[in-house]
């Protein structure tokens, strides 16, 4: 078997990212980019060489061998794709995301790597309205949940949860001040243009006769727009 | 030579901008396009203190921030023409948001004037506009006018010709903090000593570079410092980015407005709120949109305008028919006191007369038709209806919007298929336009009243209605499959402002009656004629041959289409004839049945009643309703689109038409 400890696998990762980048590999790229010191890293070149995944002359350039590349390609997948997944899908920051990343990259099977690649490609392939809907509903369904858990801990009343929807989901004659719009909306320009703003209060006024599209109330007049688009509406309800 | 001051109206829609115009210009009007696109463009002249003024409607927009064709047609008119006046007419029920083209249009740098429009409603709530202020924060003239009493226009005109005189630049500017007036700085200073662009207000541009207004980017694409403005620019943007949290667009419009806001509170004694000022707009919206009553009213409502056509139209209609009949008469009777050739008479009284005459007893039934569009339209119904119907609209693929075409497509697919431009995805347009000629306009009428009249009397309105019904029918379900085919990607936004509700100026809607009843008339006086004469020609060759008998061109012509016919109940040779020739302009179908059996009025209907069955008039009004648009609308369609289009709209329709009549006539023949 040709186990190597997180560490070795860092090492050969960074290696086959300084030479994706560099025309050559060098000692001192992989130093400066782990923050380790030079002689941990020709330690550690001189197990991989031995494990024939590099090959390193004294003094010289770091070369990957065919072996080695394969090897490093395999973990840099497995870090990308949980990369996606921790950042692209659930929103988690990118510093967290890269770090966690980083970790759980050496002890992923295959198998699971496979799985999770698959969800996040099927999740990527989404039309953007619907990517919008997916994760408006389960930014809503984890709101909701965390409601829920502030209810039943309702007593002990340290548990700030705010009252943050998209749009869509106020309910006739709600009231709510507007947080943000989606930045990465197509129809961001023509919402600012018509008065809907972040601090701007809407009131839902009506929802059309077949069940779309609603009416709200903004700055003194109607507007209506459909549910879909509203999606790209986060609000904060007032009452 | 003598000036002319070119003046420009710029306004949010429902604003009063086509109600001023016409106040401004009265009758001295000329509606086309604009130049490169098929987007109305009204524009008029007038004559103050001597001095000829030249007028522009703009089209009905929030911002000039060129998202939509109609933000991008101000724009360019704004930049490309440099009117000398532009004036903004503001809704002043809601300052605050009309405002918002007002500022966009300052830092476009225009010299504008401020009409604060609609001043009747709000001073009828016992609120002041403080115009002294508003004139001093904003450095530029301003005016109250209400527009559908005539008030203020005299205003308009001398304050027009005051800041022409005057000619001072203006000064104002919005403070949008420290952060971004750096930023607005920096840039300035750069393009300026570039000299970018330098046609466009410096700060105006540096603006719409940070708001990354797509257009202006596509302008700096190509020049020789194209990469290094948008490093610029992208560096600006970072860090304004990274200072706010959020993206500079946002910031920037944010900061506009809250500077309104502050504005119109200043100025504002008493700032509405929604109940008072929606009061009536409210409660009758409880009622028109209501969850169960909305659709009732609005189908009730279409049924109400088709009843109103026909009902009012009809002894007006008459009127013009004895008319005809007694000219006809007349001429007939001057010919053989002259002596003239027979071919002659027949030309004028057979050709001319009968086929002119077919058309214009129309006339009453379409100015009608268009005299209810244009009160919904200025009612602000028409936004409802939308609202109403997007669901139904969106399940077929189309957008709340396309309403509005489909609607001016039961006047005529031409404005219909037009109106499309008000859509802003090309998809969305191109499935609407494809679907509009199946929205059965007011030049199937004159064959429906014709069949319908001698076949079903007593229910005249309701086998009109029918079709009418079966063409919106078939609308959805042809555009659900071109849909499937053609576009599988979603649809354009609805994001659409319901304008209160306001009494419709008599002016204004006799106006636009009368314009879309000539851009008809015009059609018929054209393309109709030359039809007619055309009929008439093919009808009277081969020299010699008795006219319009089945030995002449048009009668061989329709004998070898008529078996194709039979099917459908109506094989004559004259019925396939007429069809023929309604591709030239569907009115001409009952021109030319007038002219191939030789008889107008009640002779035709007499002749009508014996040539077909009710079943096989139902089947050929069906046929007449969806077989290819006229020329008129194909030609527009070519103009919208391209020539794939507008070759799909014509075969789709073509069979279309020819499967449903059969179908009819099949179905029906195993019941009776
Ligand atoms: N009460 C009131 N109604 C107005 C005034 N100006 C226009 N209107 C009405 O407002 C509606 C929309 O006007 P229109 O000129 O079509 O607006 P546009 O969309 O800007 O061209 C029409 O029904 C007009 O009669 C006004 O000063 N006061
Ligand atoms: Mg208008």
């Amino acid at each position: 078997m040709n186990f190597l400890s997180p560490s070795l696998e860092d090492y050969l990762e960074t290696i086959l990212m300084v030479s994706l980048q560099e025309k050559v590999v060098r000692v001192k790229d992989i130093v400066k980019l782990l923050n380790v010191k030079a002689a941990s890293v020709i330690g550690a070149i001189k197990i991989l060489n031995e494990k024939k995944l590099v090959n390193h002359e004294k003094y010289g350039y770091i070369e990957l061998t065919t072996k080695g590349e394969m090897t490093a390609k395999k973990i840099y997948e497995k870090h990308q794709i949980l990369f996606r997944l921790f950042h692209k899908v659930l929103g988690v920051d990118v510093q967290t995301a890269v770090k966690d990343a980083c970790q759980i990259e050496h002890y992923i099977s295959e198998e699971t790597t496979k799985k999770i690649t698959e969800l996040v490609e099927y999740i990527e392939t989404l039309s953007d309205k619907k990517k919008d809907l997916w994760l408006s509903d389960f930014g809503n369904f984890l709101r909701e949940a965390a409601l829920k858990k502030k209810n039943t801990q309702n007593k002990d009343g340290r548990n700030q949860v705010s009252s943050i929807l998209t749009l869509n989901n106020l309910k006739i004659g709600q009231k709510a001040k507007i947080i943000k719009i989606n930045p990465e909306s197509k129809i961001k320009k023509q919402l600012l243009s018509m008065g809907v703003l972040p601090g701007v209060e809407v009131t839902v006024r009506k929802v059309a006769p077949l069940g779309d599209p609603i009416d709200i109330i903004l700055k003194g007049y109607h507007l209506t727009l459909r549910k879909e688009e509203a999606v790209c509406i986060e609000v904060e309800v007032l009452e | 030579m003598k000036k002319k001051i070119k003046i420009a109206l710029a306004g949010n829609p429902n604003s009063g901008k086509t109600t001023i115009f016409n106040n401004l210009t009265g009758s001295r009007q000329h509606v086309g396009n604009w130049p490169g696109v098929t987007v109305e463009k009204k524009d008029g002249t007038f004559t103050y203190e001597g001095i000829e003024m030249k007028v522009v409607d703009l089209p009905g927009i929030y911002s000039l921030a060129s998202h939509s064709l109609d933000e991008k047609i101000a724009r360019d008119f704004l930049i490309e023409e440099k009117p000398d006046v532009v004036v903004a007419i503001i809704d002043s029920s809601n300052l605050e948001r009309n405002l918002y083209l007002a500022v966009q249009l300052l830092e476009l740098g225009v010299n504008l004037i401020l009409d604060l429009n609609m001043i009747d409603i709000i001073e009828n709530k016992g609120i002041k506009i403080d115009i002294k202020e508003l004139s001093r924060v904003m450095s530029i003239p301003v005016i109250k006018t209400a527009a559908n009493k005539g008030k203020g226009i005299d205003n308009l005109k001398s304050a027009v010709k005051d800041i022409y005189d005057r000619r001072e630049k203006n000064t104002f500017e919005i403070d949008y903090g420290n952060d971004l007036e750096n930023e607005i700085r920096n840039l300035s200073r750069f393009l300026g000593e570039k000299k970018i662009l330098s046609r466009y207000s410096l700060r105006w541009l540096v603006l719409k570079l940070l708001e990354q207004d797509e257009n202006i980017l596509a302008k700096i694409k190509g020049l020789p410092e194209e990469k290094e403005v948008e490093k610029k620019v992208f560096e600006s943007i970072a860090k304004l980015e990274k200072h706010f949290g959020y993206d500079v667009e946002t910031a920037i419009v944010e900061r506009r407005y809250a500077f309104l806001r502050g504005l119109a509170k200043e100025c504002c004694h008493k700032i509405m709120g929604i109940r008072e000022r929606k009061e009536i707009t409210d409660r009758i919206d409880q009622i028109v949109t209501n969850k169960f009553l909305g659709i009732p009213i609005f189908l009730g409502l279409m049924w109400l305008t088709f009843q109103l056509v026909f009902t009012f139209g009809a002894p007006l209609a008459a009127l013009i028919d004895s008319f005809f009949g007694w000219l006809g008469g007349i001429v007939s009777l001057g010919m053989n006191v002259l002596a003239a050739p027979a071919w002659i008479s027949s030309l004028l009284v057979d050709g001319i007369i009968g086929g002119v005459g077919s058309v214009l007893i129309f006339l009453p039934n379409i100015l009608l038709l268009f005299l209810i569009i244009s009160i919904l339209e200025g009612s602000g119904y028409m936004a409802r209806a939308a609202f109403i119907m997007d669901r139904v609209m969106h399940t077929m693929g189309l957008h709340g919007k396309s309403f509005i075409p489909m609607m001016l497509g039961f006047g005529c697919n031409i404005p219909g298929i037009m109106a499309a431009r008000t859509l802003e995805s090309e998809k969305d347009r191109i499935l609407t336009i494809l679907v509009n000629p199946l929205m059965s306009c007011s030049a199937r009428l004159p064959i429906y009243t014709l069949f319908a009249g001698a076949f079903f009397a007593k229910h005249q309105g309701l086998v009109v209605f029918s079709l009418y019904f079966m063409g919106i029918v078939l609308a959805i379900v042809v555009a659900r499959i071109f849909k499937s085919i053609f576009f599988k990607q979603e649809v354009a936004p609805l994001i659409m402002e319901l304008p209160p509700y306001r009494l419709p100026q008599v002016k204004s809607v006799l106006i636009h009656m009368w314009e879309k009843g000539s851009l008809f008339l015009k059609k018929a006086g054209t393309i109709i004629f030359v039809g007619v004469i055309f009929i008439w020609l093919l009808a009277s060759l081969p020299a010699g041959v008795e006219y319009a008998s089945k030995e002449s061109l048009i009668g061989k012509l329709g004998s070898l289409l008529a078996p194709l016919f039979s099917l459908a109940g109506f094989g004559t040779w004259q019925a396939a004839v007429s069809l023929l020739f309604g591709i030239v302009a569907k009115e001409i179908v009952v021109g030319t049945l007038g002219t191939l059996y030789g008889v107008e009025g009640m002779g035709l209907k007499n002749v009508i009643l014996q040539q077909f069955t009710p079943l096989s008039a139902y089947a050929f009004m069906a046929m007449s309703l969806i077989y290819i648009p006229c020329i008129a609308a194909i030609a527009t369609i070519k103009k919208e689109t391209n020539w794939k289009w507008t070759a799909l709209a014509v075969g789709y329709s073509l069979i279309l038409g020819w499967v449903v009549a059969v179908l009819i006539y099949q179905i029906g023949s195993l019941f009776s």
